[in-house]
């Protein structure tokens, strides 16, 4: 996780200091000292007065992400398949539309995670025999077993993923004016 | 008013190893995005590129914060131990099952300084909880000889084993999650 590394060739010094720590100390003189020891050798110091190390850190908020423990509930799961109910109030000619932006592994895991079975059934409905056979076979083979609501976080993420890459296609072809979706069935 | 000194960069090598300072120098710029940064100062014609990864960025923009609050007061970081300690406070939220398999992989002297150290009740609870009962007996008896010595005010080297041993911790979670043998933390709060 650590990884420290020093060069320098003509007047370009580059330092990589991956999960190295960095100190800051404030100094006598009201400017601050940033430290980076990567072993108990070397050492990188950067002398800042007090206004660039306030610029620096603000350059570093949007930055911070501190890390969570994944906790999601079926309430949760609920809030991302609902912006995408609508779907199952499209005409067949409009859901025909939008399994032809789609690839395979997207409808699928799509359908997995929606946990609808009027859904399914509509998108199905849609599909040539051969497709949809293909589809089901898919599911039922990577997806039987894995509920959704409490998979880990891989499934998850690649659920909510597929909810909005349909989402997004279907956005462009209502743009484009190739289905018409009724506003009223739409979350905001 | 302190004048800025002309900015300039020394590079020196010495037998035990390599100093590179850099001083008196007010831009810098930072680009990068996701898990890769790199912190550029221009120095009297010379060029000094840092790069650093999250986690690194992460302590660096905490560390400003605990010097100078406003830049993010949503965090609540009021000094350099307080903000050590925000960056572990997810041990807390990790299953039964997996503190038990995190605890299997650490020194009982790290698990003892970091305890210490994190000053949160709920964190050692669950600690003690995920022990054998012998070992959460000795753990506790030791802990009762730190009691009433406030890692905030203790020497420099106690707070500095403090925090690398709450480093390791996280450290050591963070790899157990990635290689699968504990739950896997998701998404990221700001």
């Amino acid at each position: 996780m650590r990884s420290f590394e020093l060069t320098y060739a003509e007047g370009h010094l580059k330092l990589c200091l991956e999960g190295i720590q960095p100190e800051i100390k404030q100094l006598e003189n009201g400017s601050y000292c940033l430290s980076f020891h990567p072993n108990n050798n070397d050492i990188f110091e950067a002398v800042l007065d007090s206004a660039t190390l306030q610029e620096l850190g603000r350059a570093c908020v949007p930055h911070i992400r501190m890390p969570a423990v994944f906790r999601t509930t079926p309430e949760t799961e609920k809030t991302f398949r609902q912006r995408a109910f609508f779907i199952k109030e499209l005409s067949d000619l409009s859901i025909q539309r939008i399994l032809r932006e789609l690839c395979c592994v997207t409808v699928e895991i799509f359908l997995w995670y929606m946990k609808d079975a009027e859904l399914m059934r509509k998108i199905l409905r849609n599909m040539s025999q051969l497709a949809a056979e293909m589809v089901m076979r898919d599911i039922e083979k990577s997806w039987e077993g894995h509920d959704p609501d409490t998979a880990n976080k891989v499934h998850i993420c690649s659920g909510r993923e597929a909810v909005c890459d349909v989402l997004e296609v279907v956005e462009r072809l209502s743009a484009e004016k190739q289905i018409e979706i009724d506003q009223r069935e739409r979350l905001p | 008013m302190i004048a800025n000194p002309k900015p300039f960069l020394s590079l020196s090598k010495e037998s035990h190893g390599i100093e590179a300072r850099i001083e008196g120098c007010t831009a810098f710029h930072l680009r990068g995005e996701k898990s890769f940064f790199t912190l550029s100062f221009e120095v009297d014609g010379s060029r000094v590129d840092v790069e650093l990864n999250a986690v690194t960025l992460r302590t660096l923009g905490l560390q400003c914060i605990a010097f100078f609050q406003t830049l993010a007061p949503h965090l609540k970081i009021d000094g350099i131990e307080t903000m050590y300690r925000k960056q572990a406070e997810w041990i807390k939220e990790l299953d039964p099952r997996s503190i038990q398999i995190l605890l299997k992989e650490l020194q009982f002297d790290t698990l003892l300084y970091a305890l210490w150290y994190m000053k949160d009740s709920e964190l050692m609870r669950k600690i003690i909880h995920g022990m054998p009962f012998y070992y959460a007996e000795i753990l506790i008896e030791d802990l009762a000889h730190w009691m009433g010595s406030n890692p905030d005010f203790a020497s420099i080297e106690d707070r500095r084993r403090g925090r690398s041993a709450v480093q390791e911790v996280t450290d050591t979670a963070s790899r157990l999650m990635a290689e699968g043998q504990i739950e896997e933390y998701f998404g990221e709060m700001q």
